[in-house]
C-alpha cells in the first residue's frame, strides 16, 4: 500500500536526514499510521538513532498498512540538500514503479526525484528503547555543546563528561594537550529547570559519534543529555512539537592499565 | 579531483594526535631535524630544502655496475612511461626504453618479482632508461611524444622504437620510496614507432571511451584482471577519464591513486560480507620488512603502523620512529599523510584477501623496517608482501591480546609500543558497543 506525506518546510526534513545519514548510510523507514519512524544502529553498533515525526506535523499524511521501505539515506540526503527555503516537501511511494518519490513544491513550480528502494533485511535486536535510570540529566544549547566538541576535537578523540551538583565539566586530554569547559546550571545556555544531577558521574564518549549527531542540530535549539557512569549517553532533540531525534552512544571504558617504559 | 592530491600538495603536517614515538633520545646537534624524514618520505619538503638529500644519497651510495650505453641505436619500449612530479604542472615525462626486447610483464610488473633479490631488481630496473620532455600536464596531447607513448601503452608487448636523444646517456640509478628504481634519465627529441603494438582489449576500451570516469576505468581494468602496474601506466599517461579531464598524472601519485581506487572499491564489497568469527594473524618478511597482519572480528576498519629503526633508509635520525594512520568503517576523508603510499598498497592486499574468504573484519597491518631493507625499491614491496603474507598459513586466536603476542615474537620493537600506537587495539579494548547494555538491562 502506498503512502504520501506533505511537509510545509522541506528544509526541516533536509536537516533531519542530514543528521541521520551521517550515522547510518542506509536504513529502513517505517511509515506508520501515527507517523514516520527510523530506528537503526550504526554499522559498528556503538550508537543507535531513533527518529519519529508524528502525523500532525504534516499538512497531509496518508499511510495505511504501508510496508517499511529501505532507502539509501546518503542519496536521500543529497536530494534533500537541494531544498529551498519556501519549498514544501512531498514524499510518497509509487506502487507501480516501486519507487520512492521526493517532490519539492514551490510557488508555481515543482521538482521531482524518484529513488529506487533497496532491500534491507529487518535488523534484529533493535530495542523499543534503551531503558536506563539516568543519574544526570540536563538540557543545553546546541551552540554551546557544538563549541565544546570543536574544542575537544583539537585535543583528543574522546569527550569526558563529569556531572556534579554545581555543574557539568567537559574535558579532553591526550599526551600533550588538555581542554576543560565548565558550565553551571544557572548559565543562560542551560535550561536551569531541567538540570537534575544526583551524586557525581563521569563517563567518556567518542567525539566522532557525538559530533555526527550534534553538529547538525540548529545552534539555537536545545538538546537534552542524560548519562551515567560507564553507561550509554542519551541525547534527545525535540523537533519543535513535531517529533524527536534520540541518539544513544555506548561509552568508552578504560581499564586502568598503564604503559610503562 | 581525487582527495589525496590535495593531501600531497598541502603542507598540513602531522594530523595524528600522537606524536611519533621516540624510543631513545640523544642530543641533536645537527641543524636539520632528520626525524621529519619518516613523515615526509622524500616528498613534502618538510626540511625546507629544495631537493631531498635522502633521494640524492641513496642513488649515490648504491654501488652497482652500470650499463655502458651512451646512445640508443636500437631500442625498445617495454612499454613503460614515466611522469615526474617536480615543477608540477609543467613536468618531465616520456617513455622508458631498454636496449633489449623485454616485455613490461618482466621489467615493469612487480607481481613477478617475488623470487628476485633486492640487487636483482635494481640491476634489472637500471637497464630501463627514462626519457623526458617538458610537458604541461593539462595539455598532454600537444606533445608528439605523449601521443606516441599512448599508442605503445595500449598493450604490454615490447615495441621497437627509434628515438633521437638530446644528449649522451650518463649512467645513473634512481631510487624512490614510492616507485620502482630506474636507470639513467635523458631528454628526448623525437620518437618513431616502427612496429605495431597489440592492444589489450580492456585498455583500448577505456582509452576510447571518453565518457568513462577515470575511477570507473580503473575499476573496469581491475575487473578485467589487469595488474596494477599496467593500470598505473595508463592512468599516469592521461589515457583514461572524461575527454576534457585527461591529463598526465605524476607516476608516484598514480601508483597511490590506483591502489586507493581499487582498494576503496574492494572495501565497499567487503562491507556487505558477514563478519569473521575469529582473530587471525599472518606474518611475513620481505627484504627486511617484517609484517604482522591482525584480523579482528568486527565490521570493516583498517590501520597501518610502521616502525622505522634508526639507520633504516628513511630514518637518518638517531631515534626509532613509529607512525600510523587508520580509518573507521566510513573510511577516511583525508590522505593518509603519515604512512602515505604504503597505507593504500597494504589496504589493497588486505581487501583482496577479505574478498577471497568472503568475510569482513578489522585489519591491522604492522610493519617493521630493519636495516636489511637497504634502499627503497618502491611501494610495490608492501603490496606484494601483504599479498604473500595472506597467502600463507595463519594462526587463530580468541582475543586481541593473544593475537598481538605474535608481534612480540616477530618484532624487535616492543609489544607495548605497538599496542600503544594502535587505534584499533585501543578501540577494541575500551570502546563498548550498545549490545552489551541491551543484554544487561
Amino acid at each position: 500500500m502506498a503512502f504520501q506525506m506533505v511537509l510545509e518546510d522541506a528544509k526541516l526534513m533536509s536537516n533531519i536526514v542530514s543528521i541521520i545519514s551521517s550515522i547510518v548510510a542506509e536504513s529502513r523507514i517505517n511509515v506508520e499510521e501515527d507517523g514516520i519512524r527510523i530506528k537503526a544502529f550504526d554499522a559498528t553498533r556503538i550508537s543507535m538513532i531513533d527518529f519519529f515525526m508524528k502525523k500532525e506535523a504534516f499538512q497531509k499524511y496518508e499511510a495505511k498498512d504501508a510496508d517499511p521501505i529501505g532507502l539509501s539515506l546518503e542519496t536521500l540526503n543529497t536530494i534533500l540538500k537541494t531544498a529551498k527555503a519556501n519549498e514544501q516537501l512531498r514524499m510518497s511511494f509509487d506502487d507501480t514503479t516501486k519507487r520512492f518519490i521526493v517532490e519539492f513544491i514551490g510557488q508555481n513550480q515543482q521538482r521531482k526525484f524518484a529513488l529506487s528502494v533497496i532491500d534491507i533485511p529487518e535488523e534484529g535486536n533493535i530495542p523499543d528503547s534503551i531503558h536506563i535510570e539516568f543519574d544526570t540529566n540536563f538540557e543545553i544549547k546546541a551552540s554551546f555543546i557544538q563549541q565544546v566538541l570543536k574544542d575537544a576535537e583539537m585535543v583528543s578523540d574522546y569527550l569526558k563528561i563529569r556531572a556534579k551538583e554545581e555543574g557539568i565539566f567537559f574535558g579532553a586530554e591526550s599526551d600533550t594537550k588538555e581542554m576543560d569547559t565548565f558550565i553551571e546550571p544557572q548559565s543562560e545556555e542551560m535550561e536551569t529547570g531541567s538540570f537534575l544531577v544526583s551524586g557525581e558521574s563521569e563517563a567518556m564518549y567518542s567525539l566522532d559519534f557525538l559530533s555526527n549527531f550534534l553538529r547538525g542540530i540548529r545552534s539555537s535549539d536545545y538538546v537534552r543529555m542524560s548519562f551515567n557512569k560507564e553507561q550509554p549517553i542519551r541525547l534527545v532533540y525535540e523537533i519543535e512539537d513535531k517529533g524527536h531525534l534520540i541518539y544513544f552512544v555506548a561509552p568508552r571504558i578504560e581499564e586502568s592499565e598503564e604503559i610503562e617504559d | 579531483m581525487l582527495p589525496f592530491f590535495n593531501g600531497i600538495l598541502s603542507t598540513s603536517a602531522f594530523n595524528s594526535k600522537k606524536n611519533p614515538v621516540i624510543l631513545t633520545s640523544m642530543d641533536d646537534n645537527s641543524d636539520m631535524n632528520f626525524e621529519l624524514c619518516v613523515i615526509c618520505k622524500t616528498s613534502r619538503g618538510l626540511c625546507g630544502r629544495k631537493s631531498c638529500p635522502l633521494l640524492q644519497n641513496w642513488s649515490k651510495q648504491y654501488s652497482i655496475e652500470q650499463p655502458k650505453i651512451q646512445n640508443l641505436d636500437e631500442t625498445f619500449s617495454p612499454p613503460s612511461f614515466f611522469v615526474g612530479w617536480t615543477g608540477y604542472p609543467r613536468i618531465n615525462a616520456g617513455p622508458m626504453l631498454t636496449v633489449n626486447r623485454v616485455a613490461s610483464d618482466v621489467i615493469d610488473n612487480s607481481r613477478n618479482w617475488l623470487e628476485k633479490s633486492q640487487e636483482d631488481i635494481v640491476k634489472m630496473r637500471i637497464s630501463l632508461m627514462r626519457t623526458h620532455a617538458k610537458i604541461n600536464v593539462k595539455r598532454p596531447l600537444d606533445s608528439d611524444i605523449v601521443q606516441k607513448s599512448q599508442e605503445l601503452l595500449l598493450g604490454k608487448k615490447a615495441i621497437d622504437v627509434e628515438v633521437q636523444l638530446e644528449r649522451k646517456i650518463i649512467p645513473r640509478i634512481s631510487l624512490d620510496e614510492r616507485m620502482a628504481p630506474h636507470g639513467p634519465i635523458v631528454p628526448i627529441k623525437t620518437m618513431d614507432i616502427t612496429e605495431n603494438q597489440s592492444p589489450i582489449n580492456a585498455i583500448e576500451k577505456s582509452f576510447y571511451d571518453t565518457d568513462l570516469l577515470a575511477t570507473d576505468a580503473v575499476s573496469y581494468m581491475g575487473k578485467e584482471k589487469l595488474d596494477e602496474n599496467t593500470i598505473t601506466r595508463v592512468f599516469s599517461a592521461g589515457m583514461i577519464g572524461r575527454k576534457d579531464n585527461r591529463k598526465l598524472v605524476p607516476t608516484r601519485w598514480s601508483i597511490t591513486a590506483v591502489d586507493d581506487i581499487l582498494s576503496k572499491q574492494n572495501v565497499e564489497k567487503v562491507k556487505l560480507l558477514s563478519e569473521l568469527g575469529e582473530f587471525r594473524v599472518f606474518t611475513y618478511s620481505f627484504f627486511g620488512n617484517r609484517f604482522v597482519i591482525i584480523l579482528i572480528p568486527d565490521v570493516w576498519s583498517y590501520e597501518m603502523i610502521e616502525t622505522w629503526f634508526r639507520g633504516a633508509f628513511m630514518n637518518p635520525s638517531d631515534k626509532d620512529i613509529a607512525v600510523e594512520d587508520w580509518e573507521g568503517y566510513n573510511g577516511r576523508t583525508d590522505y593518509a599523510s603519515n604512512i602515505t603510499g604504503a597505507y593504500y598498497a597494504a589496504r589493497l592486499g588486505v581487501t583482496e584477501y577479505l574478498l577471497k574468504i568472503k568475510r569482513q573484519s578489522q585489519a591491522i597491518v604492522l610493519r617493521e623496517i630493519s636495516d636489511e631493507y637497504r634502499f627503497p625499491l618502491g611501494v610495490w614491496v608492501i603490496r606484494l608482501a601483504v599479498r604473500e603474507a595472506m597467502k600463507r598459513k595463519y594462526k587463530v586466536f580468541d582475543s586481541i591480546d593473544s593475537a598481538f603476542e605474535v608481534a612480540e615474537k616477530m618484532f624487535d620493537y616492543p609489544l607495548k609500543h605497538w599496542k600503544y600506537r594502535s587505534k584499533l587495539y585501543d578501540l577494541s579494548k575500551s570502546q563498548t558497543k550498545l549490545d552489551y547494555f541491551l543484554q544487561v538491562s
